[in-house]
């Protein structure tokens, strides 16, 4: 009797005891989703005349997200879906407490799709407000940056019109892959990496229908990517335009698609586009008699998309041509890039040292610490080898006739 | 409590001892005395109908048999177990008028009436004589019909045993589309039947044990010798021998009363319905334990991957049976997990969301008033209560109450913001999958053990629901049925058994036994039995070589 007593008596005890334990936590993390602030963009300014900053975020709100949902009630009214606030600070944790000031839900980071910075501190520095987003657990390093031209607020107050949340439209711009993107971990990698130069994508304010701006009384309230902000130890240095980082992301292999236009080899005025659909790109440093040269080949393979001269895609010659052309236009934008890293802002944002650390590891240590001084004297070399892989549905362009008739 | 149980087997032990070992039908305390029968008729009669008094079904009748010496005898059975026919035509028309036929060689006297009723007269096939009046009165109620002679201290007991019961049906617990439709009823005779058509050999061996003080249930332990293991033999046989209960009126009763451990939330014996799954399970080594009114065999031991297993699976083609399994453990795996990880991660992981899919889930949240743990639990019972309500109703309106509650209800839980629409689709999600597990008490633990991973989801986030899980798996690692590891063969791990564990391998490849409940007789099946086409003639050789060879090694 007593031994079955007593081991009821123990599980009870057990029972009773972890009920309570459960029930004295009082789920200290616990987090309602509808106590949480869900920051899909954020943007920090400088303020002009003080040591404060100026935190911008794009807080979703999920309610007004949800239209069509019968019973919901917000269906159909102009309900915009997100809240937008800033709040001022010496540090962004100074700057998150006072917007939790005003927000009703407490500011949850790890849904922020990209951080985009103000022109004015970026000029001055960005490693500072940088620690915030690498120390906290929330805010993910997977987070595109940006840069603003002008402000970061204007940017994240803008509506573009594709998405329902206007940060989810500025994010989704990477994912075509159309312009030069950067994650806030490889940012960092490349800040820290000694001789380096960082990137991020450049951001400005237009409309949808371009030339149809401020006269109409529109606001322009889209976003572009208008090219890359270049960073020399954190502070901004300079800007490359569309073409100049077309050529930055050819030498850095990140063009996965894109399209390449170039004069018809047989009638000048004609254009051709070609698609590419792949690409690969090859940094190799070479060092004969102390002297530093860097070879860079691309290889390249496209599907051609237009074609406006009377060029018959079906004969090999005419390929060949076309790759020939191909080739010089790559290259030719690539020297655009090149120039303007190494005349204009002599950065290294190719990331050449970080090939040259690898490939001669012994040399680097000499080269390292004067790199900078050395990067824009580096002669370099680019070769292109492209390839047409497909001429699409039609071979001969079926206006050659017309053409051919009216000479 | 539990001493009160161990005095009471000490009592039952020591009642039941020094009681003669001659042929008895039972040794049962509570049962009439011991007592030899007189070879006075009237005498035995009276104390028949002494220990029968108040039972009004037991029919007495009185007849006399060869009239010209008068020697009277009485039948006696309870109305309703007999076939009427048989102890009209069978035994009162042969004793009372067909007797003079055999009268003409030697005249009947009070002397020789017994030998001559038993070897010339009585037609019945089963026939059996009694001396004790224990064994009689319990021969007149396991539905035999009981003949007293005058002079004689012997009853005979006549099988003529017939009752209403089911005719075989499909079995509804485990229907299948391919296999055959026959399941077990409550007549324990027609179950072993139904095993010995499909095993036709000597070694298939039935052993009859009777089980409860009043109900006194047949209970057939059955097994293959040479396949299954003595040792697991005899321990079922006495764990089912300590067993002293009132009554066995369904096989959950000794279910309880044997297995490993009782503690556990999860069950050690299978049930099944299909004689085909019983079969297979023999087949395999297992012992099966039918009772008289259950309609469903047991086998031990059982492995936890039988939970997962259907009948069909092994009828089907292999390809299907393993694809089935595989979707069987994901819907364990749901039904186990996916609430309490949706509770746990809309309310203390949200970044495990993708982002649109929390922008959208939280959406759902923000007009519903209860926070994710309370909603999720309340709808997990009101789930369970609807499933019980349609169990329960006989089948026209069980569909009505699943429509009202399960459509009407969940729709308009959501359609009025009481209830997020996530939540209604991970618990229906959760629901259905606990009833794509195919055993059935394995389903029924599942379900259970949501509740308490709800709870830790709730309140510990994923990492409560992984102590939950961790807890689980220590316990089931630790868990023996009659002996075999429980999750056998992935732990302890055999690889050549896991052939039939998540996956069905096909039949010319399940050569072996598994090897923690077959070892005796490992062999399953010749080797080298996979087909092929008749052109390969050397394979084809090779394969009757071998099988030869096997046959050989057989004796055969």
């Amino acid at each position: 009797m007593s031994g079955g007593k007593s081991r009821l008596s123990k599980w009870l005890a057990i029972f009773l005891v972890s009920i309570l334990l459960l029930s004295q936590t009082g789920c200290w993390s616990f987090r309602g989703m509808k106590q949480l602030a869900i920051v899909m963009g954020v943007g920090i300014d400088k303020v002009p005349g003080t040591d404060e900053i100026e935190v911008t975020v794009q807080i979703v709100k999920p309610g007004a997200t949800f239209v069509g949902q019968e019973g919901g009630g917000l269906g159909g009214s102009e309900t915009k879906p997100v809240w937008v606030a800033s709040a001022r600070g010496r540090t962004i944790s100074e700057a998150q407490r006072r917007l939790n000031l005003k927000s009703s839900r407490e500011i949850y980071w790890a849904h922020c799709i990209f951080l985009v910075l103000g022109e004015e501190l970026a000029r001055q520095g960005v490693d500072d407000v940088l620690d915030f987003f690498l120390r906290g657990p929330q805010p993910r390093e997977f987070m595109w940056i940006m840069v603003a031209r002008g402000t970061a607020k204007q940017i994240l107050t803008a509506e573009p019109e594709l998405e329902k949340i206007p940060a989810q439209a500025i994010g989704f711009l990477t994912r075509s892959k159309a312009g030069h993107a950067v994650m806030l971990k490889d940012f960092v990698k490349q800040v820290v990496t000694p001789g380096a130069g960082a990137t991020a994508s450049l951001l400005e304010l237009t409309t949808a229908i371009e030339g149809e701006d401020q006269e109409d009384g529109q606001k322009p309230k889209e976003v572009k990517m208008v090219g890359v902000a270049v960073f020399r130890q954190a502070k901004l240095v300079g800007f490359l335009d569309e073409t100049e980082t077309r050529g930055l992301m050819w030498l850095q292999g990140e063009v996965v698609r894109g399209v390449v236009t170039i004069p018809s080899p047989e009638k000048k005025e004609g254009r051709i586009s070609i698609n590419i659909y792949r690409s690969r790109t090859k940094v190799i440093p070479e060092i004969h008699d102390g002297m530093l040269k860097i070879k860079v080949e691309i290889d390249t393979e496209g599907d051609l998309a237009e074609e406006q001269g009377p060029d018959d895609a079906s004969q090999p010659a005419v390929i060949e041509e076309i790759n020939q052309y191909m080739a010089s236009q790559i290259e030719e934008r690539c020297q655009l890039a090149l120039q303007k890293a190494q005349t204009d802002l002599q950065t290294d944002v190719f990331g050449f040292g970080e090939a040259v650390h690898r490939r001669y590891p012994q040399e680097w240590k000499l080269l390292k610490n004067r790199w900078e001084d050395e990067f824009p004297k580096v002669p370099v070399e680019v070769t292109v080898n492209a390839q047409i892989r497909r001429t699409g549905l039609m071979t001969k362009p079926i206006f050659k006739k017309i053409q051919s008739l009216k000479s | 409590m539990f001493g009160f149980f161990r005095i009471l087997k000490k009592a039952v032990t020591y009642s039941s001892r020094g009681q003669s070992k001659q042929k008895q039908r039972t040794a049962d305390p509570g049962q009439p005395e011991q007592q030899a029968l007189s070879k006075s008729l009237p005498t035995n009669l009276r104390q028949i109908k002494e220990i029968l008094a108040g039972c009004a079904d037991v029919v007495y009748r009185e007849f006399v048999i060869a009239q010209k010496d008068e020697i009277r005898a009485v039948l006696i059975y309870v109305d309703g177990m007999i076939d009427k026919g048989q102890a009209s035509f069978q035994i009162m028309k042969t004793l009372m008028m067909d007797i003079s036929m055999v009268e003409e060689g030697e005249r009947i006297n009070p002397h020789n009436v017994l030998e001559t009723v038993v070897e010339r007269a009585l037609t019945i096939h089963q026939l059996e004589q009694y001396h004790n009046l224990p064994d009689v009165i319990n021969g007149i109620l396991d539905g035999d019909i009981a003949l007293l002679i005058d002079g004689y201290a012997t009853a005979l007991l006549c099988g003529a045993r017939a009752w209403e019961s089911r005719s075989v049906e499909e079995p509804t617990s485990e229907s299948v589309v391919r296999g055959p439709r026959e399941g077990f009823v409550e007549t324990l005779r027609t179950n072993i039947t139904q095993v010995r058509r499909r095993i036709k050999s000597p070694d298939l061996k039935v052993m009859m044990l009777k089980i409860g003080r009043y109900t006194r249930t047949d209970v057939a332990l059955m097994y293959i010798r040479g396949i299954a293991d003595e040792k697991l033999v005899a321990e079922v046989k006495s764990r089912l021998q300590q067993v002293q209960v009132d009554g066995v009126l369904e096989s959950g009763y000794l279910e309880e009363l044997i297995e490993d451990r009782p503690g556990s939330i999860f069950a050690q014996i299978k049930r099944t319905e299909r004689p085909d799954k019983a079969c297979a399970d023999l087949l395999e080594g297992k012992v099966a334990i039918l009772v008289d009114g259950t309609p469903f065999a047991m086998t031990v031991p059982l492995l936890f991957t039988a939970e997962l297993q259907s009948a069909e699976d092994y009828y089907e083609r292999y390809y299907y049976g393993s694809a089935i399994r595989m979707v069987r453990f994901l819907a364990m795996v749901l039904a186990l997990t996916l609430s309490s990880v949706y509770i746990a991660i809309v309310s203390f992981h949200q970044e495990m969301l993708p982002t649109p899919l929390l922008i959208r889930v939280a959406g759902q949240r923000e007009a519903v008033p209860l926070p994710v743990i309370m909603e999720t639990i309340l709808m997990e019972m009101v789930f369970e209560i609807l499933r019980e309500a349609g169990v329960r109703l006989p089948r026209q309106v069980g569909q009505a109450v699943s429509i009202v509650g399960g459509l009407v209800m969940g729709d308009a839980a959501v359609r009025a913001g009481l209830v997020a629409p996530t939540t209604v689709i991970v618990v229906a999600l959760s629901g259905i999958s606990s009833f794509a597990i195919a055993g059935y008490s394995a389903a029924i633990s599942i379900r259970l053990l949501r509740f308490p991973m709800m709870v830790a989801g709730g309140t510990l986030g994923l990492f409560g629901v992984m102590a939950v899980i961790i807890a689980i798996f220590i316990h089931l690692a630790s868990l023996r049925s009659f002996g075999v590891p429980y999750l056998s063969p992935v732990a302890p791990l055999t690889l050549r058994d896991l052939k039939d564990a998540t996956n069905r391998a096909p039949w010319w490849a399940m050569r072996t036994r598994p090897r923690v409940i077959g070892y005796r007789n490992p062999q399953r099946q010749a080797p080298n039995l996979k087909p092929g086409r008749p052109a390969e003639q050397s394979q084809k050789q090779k394969t009757a070589s071998a099988s030869h060879r096997y046959r050989r090694q057989r004796g055969e």
